[in-house]
Parts: structure tokens; sequence; C-alpha cells
């Protein structure tokens, strides 16, 4: 574990000054570059085909606006409060969240085939969404308190396995594939960073086959899941034509695209939930490279923000919680931009601080604020 | 936790990659695909020409139909307006909607049923975006029911098409034909329409410029006219490339053109014969029917079925073409019902759609002969060892013993036993019989003994196969080449046919050997001697313009359209007056088309017509021998013929009687061949060139000169007399009923009323 610690030269610093001193201003920066460009896409996908005389639809930008800003909140308050005297806090967490997945399940709005949504009247609310962070929370919690030790123990990872395993197992009741698909990232990423041995990664990954090869001979996995999965592979499949509009809009964008609210695929409506899965199709087609490579680079300058963040953690809870956020940003912009451009499967994963949503923009806005208070309280 | 930093950076590398990959390297193909995906092609139906008679009289018009549609792009998007998404339940709606929609129409006075609309809704021939028909020819009054309810009646929509229309209703429809929806097959076959952009990939096709695309659910010519001057008749469809928005709501015209009118055909035919040939043929064919057989023993005369062609034999012109049963062009308009098709296709129908003139085979019988006189004269037959000149009167004993069977005695029962013996019609005994008489007469015997005569006779004197050259230098038992589909070749039979036959299908044709009895049979027309009608009526055309032998036509001209001018954009031409500038184009024209002159002997040829006119003016009481054939037909009223003025506008023709099958299970076809005015001094009549020809086979109706003489006795009388009525066109006909109908409706104390006499029971 001393690897880990390697880069914390200020390690005998003591906290001075208020928190918005402490915590880091490019992570400030760069996600208001991304949050601004998201709302401009935003906008653009879902204002509609204006002629004279017509009125922009501005009902999608208002309440990203005020999703934004509640996130802001949340994000602001769960970074004020000192991690490490909220990790009691943990447990109650995670028991509140398994209530609430199972209680979506119970009186969940079905939507695409899918119990994930409480419906409100302003909008809807996906317990899945919130239940990231608490995974992050608790793993990291579970494992920085198990690799005291010397190594890291079989049985202490499965345990760690178990309590991830319970979210996701109700989540895949829902079913909702995608976000399972994020927690395993958080737990892949949390699990190796915590030091878990080659020959435990192979045992878990044995039983992770396994089990997908049950769900999908089980019957678990709707065949609409398992059609949106091989669509893939499989170039003549009917899933297949979100992912050829999307590559047509990138395409078309060209190096500098064709200019905001100028996209012919984006007005025609020709890429399916442009808004939210496939956001990054309309900055493709409407800003071209420049806009997405933009983006990408946003994106990269974010996540060393945050690995820089993990390196400068003051202890292994606090390190292996900007790990899960790391891996859960990594994961979700690599899935949403790969799918955008064919490069992976077509799974319901939004792309962070960009996407239409309120559940996902205030999760990933918790989860920065989760950062920053661990980059706040990286000092003794 | 180096892992994860190399993981990232290897991601964010390939992301970067394909990023690269798609907007830079494959932009330009993908641009092109977002620009053909905005577009939309919009196609609007192009009206066919029309079909018009030899004076002008429209027999195939366009008219407009309101029909109704149903979008299910529309319809599926409103639905889901409305908060029903589960597709249970959008069927369930639709039902709903379609019940209610079917008891309009019902109450309009379309009889509707739901699983009519939802048939025709289903229909896999079209897109989620295109409107489909599921009720033609409706009531008007439906636009505004239709329009008063959007919400009860999402993606509906009440519209106008052109479909066919037929002025005189049923007639000329063998000649005519029908349209209906392209199938499958006839697609591929205009596939050479498209040009294929790489051969590998089929569904990759652009329209050919210069052709007239077609796609599925487009109107085709399925027979008759329609069909063969498919690619005249066919308009070009006009085509509107559009942008559209997310709403489908246009945005753009990128380019726009016009549709463009058919090419409007011209028949040969006249209307007001052809009317009254449909109908004299109906009426013979009922007169025959009540006929009894002269022995009852013998099959009755059912007369199922007949065909009759006049044509001008100075060119080659149809002028009138008729054929029973019949059918209804108007029944294909908006697709046959399950009724009609099963009534067009039961057996005891009798083929209603068939042709008979051009697609249907019989046997030439007596009409044959005039040809192996012909022969007989060209290849030198007459005088030829037992045959006499052509001018010696002989006499008929009824009967002709093949030489070839070398029977010793006149025995009747042996020589019939050897089937040796070839008999005349009734066993009928003949003084007096020369080429003239034996046509006049029709006697078979003269004609067995010409047709062994070619047979028995040293080939380097005379071919075994004479009589079936000269009757195909006429044309019989070969293509016309009338423009009309489905036109059947028929047969001449010769020796090295026969065995060609057998040994390429030993089991269907038992016999491959050729014998005098085989060529004796072909003399008088029969022994598998297979003709169309119209090539009997060509053949005869032939006889009566001294040996031109046409193509028969029975088109005159295609007209194009005028056309409006279009610049290099598409946009129409206009001058001053902002009026479009039209452009005309030459009618195509069709020149008589003469495949051969056959040289005729003069004096041979003089004889036959004699003998031709004979048929109909050699009385029986002037002379101590039967008269001719059709005397009665052309002189005595009161035996079902007419009083013709044979002097003024003398008739020469030849009754023909056919048997079919083995002669016992089914009566006689009657026939008929003819053609005046004709004449010559020997009769004492006017000589004049023959205008018309005519011929006629009523199948299974007994003897000719009963039946088929009778017909076109009646048909030549009107022509002579100019009394062909004017044929009335199926509104005037309509008027007539609708007054009647509405009288019988309105006071049933006025009794049924009278139908028209002329042309109003068809």
């Amino acid at each position: 574990m001393t690897a880990l610690r390697a880069g914390t030269a200020d390690f005998d610093r003591k906290e001075e000054g208020p928190l918005w001193i402490r915590i880091d201003i490019s992570v400030i920066l760069l996600s208001i570059g991304l949050l601004a460009m998201g709302l401009v896409v935003v906008y653009s996908a879902t204002r509609g085909v204006l002629r004279e005389g017509d009125v922009p639809d501005r009902s999608f930008l208002d309440r990203q606006i005020i999703f934004i800003v509640v996130g802001l909140v949340a994000g602001g308050i769960t970074a004020a409060v000192d991690y490490r005297k909220a990790r009691a806090l943990v447990p109650v967490l995670y028991g509140f969240s398994v209530i609430l997945l199972v209680a979506v399940l119970l009186f969940g709005t079905e939507r695409n085939g899918a119990r994930s949504w409480f419906s409100t009247g302003f909008a809807d609310f996906q317990p899945s969404e919130l239940a990231k962070p608490v995974m992050i929370l608790v793993l990291a919690a579970w494992f920085s308190t198990v690799q005291s030790r010397e190594r890291l123990e079989f049985v202490n990872v499965m345990i760690g396995l178990a309590i991830a395993g319970l979210l996701s197992g109700l989540v895949l009741l829902q079913p909702d594939f995608g976000t399972v698909m994020v927690y395993g990232a958080i737990v892949a990423g949390i699990v190796i960073v915590a030091g878990v041995s080659v020959r435990h990664v192979l045992i878990v990954l044995g039983l992770l086959v396994a089990a997908v090869w049950a769900m999908v001979t089980g019957g678990f996995l709707r065949q609409t899941q398992l059609n949106r999965f091989t669509a893939f592979a499989d170039p003549a499949s009917a899933s297949r034509y979100n992912v050829n509009q999307a590559e047509i809009a990138i395409g078309n964008g060209g190096m500098t695209g064709t200019g905001l609210f100028e996209g012919t695929q984006n007005n025609s409506s020709l890429v399916p939930e442009k808004e939210t899965d496939f956001i990054f199709s309309v900055v493709g087609e409407e800003l071209g490279f420049v806009g997405g490579a933009t983006l990408l680079v946003l994106f990269g300058l974010l996540l060393m923000r945050i690995w820089r963040i993990a390196h400068l953690a003051e202890n292994d809870f606090g390190r292996l919680i900007a790990v899960g956020v790391f891996s859960m940003f990594l994961f979700q912009a690599f899935q949403s931009v790969g799918m955008n451009m064919g490069m992976m499967p077509v799974t319901g994963i939004p792309l962070p601080l960009i996407s239409a949503g309120g559940s996902s923009m205030i999760t990933n806005l918790i989860c920065l604020g989760l950062v920053q208070n661990v980059h706040a309280h990286r000092l003794r | 936790m180096r892992i994860l930093g190399v993981v990232a950076v290897s991601l964010f590398v390939a992301l970067f990659g394909r990023l690269w990959y798609l907007q830079a390297l494959q932009s330009e193909q993908l641009q092109e695909v977002a620009t053909l995906n905005i577009q939309e092609t919009i196609r609007t139906q192009a009206p066919r020409g029309r079909v018009l008679d030899v004076n002008g009289n429209v027999l195939v018009d366009n008219r407009l139909s309101t029909i109704v549609t149903v979008n299910p792009e529309d319809l599926r998007v409103a639905l889901v307006d409305q908060g029903i998404r589960s597709s249970d339940d959008q069927a369930e709606f639709r039902r709903e909607m379609f019940t209610e929609l079917a008891r309009e129409l019902s109450g309009s006075g379309q009889l509707t049923k739901l699983a009519d609309l939802e048939r025709a809704f289903n229909d896999p021939s079209f897109r989620q975006f295109e409107d489909i028909p599921v009720a033609r020819d409706v009531d008007e009054e439906l636009l505004i029911f239709i329009g008063e309810r959007p919400n009860s009646f999402p993606g509906v929509r009440v519209e106008q098409d052109l479909v066919r229309e037929y002025p005189y209703g049923a007639r000329a429809a063998h000649i005519l034909g029908y349209v209906g929806s392209i199938t499958g097959a006839e697609l591929e076959a205009k596939a050479d329409r498209w040009t294929l952009v790489d051969p590998e990939d089929p569904e990759n096709r652009l329209p050919d410029p210069f052709g007239k695309p077609y796609r599925s659910n487009d109107e085709i010519g399925k027979e008759g006219i329609e069909r063969f001057f498919e690619d005249d008749l066919r308009g070009i469809p006009g085509t509107q490339v559009i942008e559209v928005d997310n709403f489908g709501n246009l945005v753009e015209v990128i380019s726009s053109e016009a549709p463009q009118r058919g090419s409007d055909i011209v028949l040969t035919i006249d209307i007001d014969l052809q009317v009254e040939l449909e109908e004299e043929l109906k009426r013979a064919l009922d007169r025959a029917r009540e006929a009894v057989p002269p022995d009852p023993e013998d099959p009755p005369f059912t007369a199922p079925a007949g065909a009759a062609v006049i044509m001008d034999p100075r060119n080659g012109s149809v002028l009138a073409m008729a054929s029973y049963p019949t059918f209804d062009p108007g029944d294909f308009i908006d697709g046959l019902s399950f009724d009609q098709k099963a009534a067009l296709d039961d057996p005891t129908a009798h083929q209603p759609l068939l042709n008979r003139a051009v697609a249907e085979i019989y046997p030439a019988a007596s009409t044959f002969k005039p040809f192996t006189a012909i022969a007989a004269e060209v290849y030198n037959v007459f005088g030829w060892d037992f045959v006499e000149e052509w001018d010696v009167p002989t006499s008929d004993p009824g009967y002709w013993d093949l030489k070839s069977c070398g029977l010793e005695s006149d025995d009747r029962e042996t020589a019939l036993a050897l089937g040796c013996r070839k008999r005349n019609a009734g066993d009928a005994t003949m003084e007096g019989v020369d080429l003239e008489h034996s046509i006049a007469f029709s006697s078979d015997t003269y004609y067995y003994k010409l047709g062994e005569a070619f047979w028995i006779a040293p080939n380097d004197e005379i071919p075994d196969d004479g009589i079936q050259q000269i009757a195909s230098q006429f044309g019989l038992g070969a293509s016309t080449g009338i423009q009309l589909p489905g036109e059947k070749s028929g047969l001449m039979p010769t020796a090295q046919l026969k065995q060609q036959r057998h040994e390429d299908n030993p089991e269907a044709f038992p016999f491959g050997d050729w014998y005098s009895g085989d060529n004796a049979n072909i003399a008088i027309g029969q022994g598998d001697v297979a003709i169309t009608p119209l090539q009997l009526t060509n053949a005869y055309a032939a006889l009566a313009n001294g040996g031109t032998v046409f193509s028969p036509n029975i088109v005159s001209e295609i007209r194009p359209p005028e056309r409006v001018q279009l610049d290099e954009n598409g946009v129409i031409v206009r001058d001053e007056d902002d009026e479009p500038i039209m452009i005309e184009f030459e009618p195509i024209e069709f020149a008589p088309r003469v495949v051969r002159e056959i040289d005729i002997p003069a004096d041979i040829e003089a004889a036959i017509l004699d003998g031709l006119l004979g048929v109909t003016m050699l009385e029986k009481t002037l002379i101590d021998r039967p008269g001719g054939t059709a005397y009665n037909a052309f002189n005595e009223p009161e035996e079902g013929g007419v009083d013709f003025d044979l002097i003024n506008w003398p008739v020469a023709g030849k009754t023909g009687t056919a048997q079919v099958g083995n002669g016992t299970d089914r009566a006689d076809n009657a026939m008929f061949a003819g053609f005046g005015p004709s004449g010559t001094t020997n009769w004492g009549t006017a000589v004049s060139e023959p205008e018309y020809v005519m011929v006629t086979i009523l199948e299974e109706s007994g003897f000719g000169s009963k039946s088929a003489a009778p017909f076109v006795a009646r048909m030549f009388d009107l022509i002579a007399t100019d009394e062909v009525p004017k044929a009335l066109r199926q509104e005037e006909i309509d008027e007539f009923y609708g007054v009647t109908n509405i009288g019988e409706i309105g006071d049933p104390e006025q009794g049924p009323a009278e139908a028209p006499v002329e042309g109003a029971d068809g």
C-alpha cells in the first residue's frame, strides 16, 4: 500500500482556510465547460425545427438548468461535510438505497420495458442513478477497511462483491443492464486499486462469465436487451439503425461541423434518443471533429484531475472514493461516446454532465462533490 | 492505480481514432448518406394514354375516383400522442376505427366488411410511410364525414385517384384488355428499366432516365391493347424530391418533374361495327343452342363459345373482333372481388378472358378447300393420273376409297373396316362436280382425291407437302403478328412434323407415320390442321384481294401527348402570357404490313371465286343438285337467313362444319368465311373490290350453313345497307335504365320497364 501514497508530498500539512480555497478549482472549470457544452447541445437537440414565427422549445433547456442548479447544491453539500467524519453514515445510505431500489420495483413506473423510475410531477427520479455514489462510498469504505492488513483476502473481495451485488441484482430486476455495467466499472476500478491479486481477478471473472451465461440462457434478460446488445456485432439487425444514424450524423459533421442547430440528422430526428444516450451524435454533427475532440479533451483533463485527487488523497477511503468516481466517469464517457461511434454496444447510458436527464446530472454532480470533498480534506 | 491510468489513456486514444476516422476519413461518404436521409421522393401518378376507335370515339379513358387511404405511420404517431402506446391497444383502436369506417361505407351504398379493410391495410407491398388505399370509388360525401372527425380517424384520408374508365362498358373487352396491380414477376421483368449502381447490390438502383420506372402496386396492362402497348400507354410518373423535417413537413423542394400523360392508341376498330358484331355473335350462339340436331342421337348444340373477325382485305385492318363469352374490364378497376374471380375461373364459364379470335385454335374444315385447290393447280395435280382437270365435271359417289389401300372390290364394309373409305358429310352424292361446284356444294370427295394424289404422286413431280406449303403461304398455322398479346400460332401438320412429335413425346403422340389418309384429311382442313379465326380471316383477305397477305393491324397510330417544355432545371418553359409552351410530337402510324404476294393462277382464282359466290347464290331448285351451302342464309328469311341484295353486294364465302374430338361426344363447330362486295360476270353480279372479309367460328353449334352463315349474312346485310347502328355509351344506357328504374320503384302500378332495343342487352 505504500506505493499508493508515493505522491502525497504535502502529507503533513494541516488544513487551512475555507472549503472553497481547498477544493480543486480546475475540476470546477472543466465541469463548467462540459456543462455549458451540454446545455448548448441539449437545447439544439430539443428546440425543434423552427420556421418563421415558431417559438423554440425551451422546456428541456430550462429543466436541465434546474437540474444543474439542484446538482450543484447537492454536490456542494456533499463536498462540505468531511467524508472521514461521515463514514459512519455509509451503511445508512446503503440501506436507504436498497429500500429505494426495492420500492422502485414495487411502485415504480415502467418505461422502455424497464421499471426504473419514480414518477413525480416535474421530473422522473431514477434511484439506480443515485445509488452510484452510494456504491462508490460503500465499496471504498469496505475495501479501505479490509486492505489495512497486508494483502486483500479473497473472502473480503467476495464480501465486497456481495455488497455491490445486492444493488446490482436489484437493478438487474428492473431490468437496467446499462446501469449495472456502470456499477461493474465502479467495482472493477475500486477492486483493482485496492490490490486484488491476479488469481482472484481470474476467479471472479470466471464467476461473472458463468453468471452472464446463466442470465442469457435462463431468460433473465429480455429479448430487446439481447437484441440491442448483439446489434453491435450484427450489422443487419434492426437495432443497428440507431448506431448507423448516429455514425452518419457524426460523419456528416466533418471537421468543423454543420454549425449549431444546423445538423440535418439532428433536425430530422433520425437519431433516436438524441438528447440523452445519443447526445454525442449531435455534438459530432453540429460541432464537428473540433467540437467532439474538445469534449473528449475536457473529459480527459477532468479524469486526470480526479486521478490526481486519488493520488493526493489523505487516506485509502478517500483514494478509493476518487477511484470509484474516476472509473464511473471513464466508463460512462467511453461507453456513451463509443456507442455513438459504433464501437460499443447500444446500452442506455447517458454521457456524464452532457446528456439531458435529472437523476444522472444530479448524481454526477454529487460524485464530483465527493471528489472535491476528498481533495479538500487531503491534509490531516 | 497506474493500471487505471493506462486503461483510461488507451480508451481515449481509441475514441480519438474512431472520431478521426468518422469525421475526417469517412466524412464524405457519410455526408452523402445524410443528404439522402432528409430527402423524400414523392411520386405522382401519370394518367395513362387513352384508347380510341378509328373514328375517334374514346374506348378507354381515365376518370377520378374517390379513395380512402390510411397512412400507418400517421396513425401510429397520432395514437402515441393520444397515449395509446402498446401495439395491442393500437390494433384494437384500428379495429374500432375500421368498423366505424365500414359502417359508413356500407351506409353510403358500398357494402364493406371490417375484414376487407383489414386485408387492404395489411397489404405487404406498402411501406410504413405510404398511404394505403383501403376503399375505392367511394361516395364523395365521405370526404366531409372523415374531414369533420380527424380525431376518430387519425391517418385516414379521402383522396382522388385516377382509374380507368370504359365509356362503352364491357364492349371490345378482349381487344382492350384490362389493367391491374403489377406483380412481383412483372416488376422483375421491368427491372431493365433501372440502372444498377452495383451489380452485387440489386436494391441500390436508380431509375432509368429514359424509362418509365415501376414500383410495387403500380398499375400495368394485363391483357389486350393495355398490355401490348403498355410502354406507350403508361405515362411518366411525376417526381418531386423534397427535404423534410422531423414531422415530415416540407422544408424545401429540391427538384420537381411534372407527370406526363401516356400516348393515346388509335385502333382500326369501328366501335359501331364492333358492338354489332358482339351482339350478333351472342345471338348466333343463342339461336344455335335452340336448334335440334337432325339425329336425336347426336350430341346437342351447346354453342358455349365463339369468335368472329371483320377485316378490310385491302389493307389488313381489323374492323371488329368479337369473342364470346366475354367479361367486363371495369371489374378489374378495384381488383376482382372473390365472387368475380370465381365466376371467371368457373370451368362452365368457358374462359371469358380468352380472346378466341387470336388465342384459340380450331380445325379449318371446309373453309380450307380453296387453298387445297390453289395448291393442286400450282403443283399440277389437276390432270395427274386419277385426278381430272379442274374444269371437268365428275361424279361424286359420296366417298373416296384411298388408292394406297389397293382395294380390289368396291365393298363398303371392307373399305370402312380398313379405314380406307373417306366419306362426304351425310354420304351425300353429287353429279357434275368440277372445282367451282366442289366449293359451292362442299364435296369432300373431290378434295380427298386431291389430297391423296399429293401424297402418292412421285416426289419429283408433286411435293408431298404441297397443300401445307400453299396454306402456310396464306398464313395458316402461323402467328399473324397482330398487335395483341397471347396470339396462338396453330399448326400446319406435315409428315416430318408428325414424326418429330412422335419421337419427342411418344406417349402423347403414339403414331409417327404419315399415311394417305392423313393427306386426305389435310385436304379438307381436318386432321390436326389448327388455325385461329384471325388467321382464317387473314387468309380469306388474301383470296379476296388477289393474293396479298398482310400482317393484320388492329392499331392505326400511336399519338404521343403534347408535352410541356422543360428547361435543364426541370422548370416549365412559359411564353410571355405565362402559358406553358407545349411540344407536339408526330404520331406513329401503322401502315399496312404486306408479308408476301402470292401469285394465284388467274384461271383457278376465277373458278374459286365463282365457287365461293355459288355458296351464297346457287339456288337448289334451279338445278338437279344440292344448292350452295349458304344459299338459305343469304336468301331465305323464313329459313333463318336474310333477304340479301347479292346482285349489288355479292358475297363470296365458304361454310365449314368442323369435327372436334372424336366426332361423337361433341357437336361440330360451325364456321363461315366470306368476303364482299365481290362478284364475277359469270354470276351476273356487280364486280367490285371486296372491302370486308368476315370469319366466324361457333363452337359446338352444328352446321356452318345453319348457324354461322346466317350470322355473317346479317352482319354483311347491315354493312351493305349501311344500317350499322351507332353504338351506345354505357352512360346512355344507364340513363335509360335509370329513368325507368325510378318509374318502377315510384309507381308499382306502371309495370316493368321495357329495355331499349339496341345495344342495351349486353
